[in-house]
């Protein structure tokens, strides 16, 4: 990994198009600014992880599982 | 064009039907093409089916009926991303987790699938500054006829 030593105000460019900006410091907290291109999508990495998670967690589920839970929401309408 | 799936079930699908994810889901970022199969004894989840190898079957369904006005904010950048003017004109899905019982089913209201129907192009979009939850409860009755 790539580590840097930074101070507010001060920035790291990131290939030609992604600019990451510390905007201020305080306590253990570090307010980043991000510019990137529209078709870069930027996420809090727990956020990212969590959605990994939540995605891998509901893939393949056995049919009866899937059919048992569609009679119950269908039953309740 | 015919895909088997991982329980031996064949589903045969058009080429106009797939719908192209230029990032992937999240999980499952090889993942470019997909098909949504609609079968009746899963309804009201559909099947969003990755038909690019190894295959993922996911179950979705639209989050509308059990949320009213959900999503309640979205990202006016990412609606002009998949080429559309609002999301009403959008299809929107939630990915369920449905537990080996059947009972206890979460959907996830953090990442909903968004898909341009015209355009055939869709995405998985965190709602990052939101209060919505990976695993929400999916209420039993739906809030809306």
């Amino acid at each position: 990994m790539l580590i840097l030593t930074r101070k507010a105000g001060e920035k790291i460019i990131i290939g030609h198009e992604i600019e990451i900006e510390v905007i201020s410091l305080s306590g253990d907290q570090v307010r980043l600014g991000i510019k990137a291109p529209r078709e870069v999508s930027v996420y809090r990495s727990e956020l990212y992880e969590a959605v990994q998670a939540a995605n891998r967690a509901a893939a393949q589920p056995t049919r009866e599982a899937l059919g048992k839970a569609a009679k119950e929401l269908r039953k309740k309408q | 064009m015919k895909l088997t799936t991982e329980q031996g079930q064949e589903i045969e699908f058009r080429e106009q039907d797939i719908i192209t994810f230029h990032d992937g889901i999240f999980g499952f970022s090889y993942l470019k093409r997909f098909v949504l199969v609609r079968e009746e004894e899963i309804e009201p989840f559909i099947w969003l089916l990755g038909i690019d190898e190894p295959y993922c079957a996911l179950p979705v369904l639209n989050p509308r009926p059990y949320f009213a006005d959900y999503p309640s904010s979205f990202d006016p950048t990412t609606i002009a991303r998949l080429g559309l003017d609002s999301l009403d004109e959008a299809l929107l899905l939630v990915v369920a987790l449905v537990p080996p019982a059947g009972l206890g089913i979460t959907v996830n209201l953090l990442a909903p699938i968004v898909i341009n129907h015209h355009t055939m192009i869709g995405a998985q979009i965190i709602l990052s500054n939101s209060h919505y939850q990976a695993k929400e409860p999916l209420p039993l009755a739906a809030t809306m006829p």
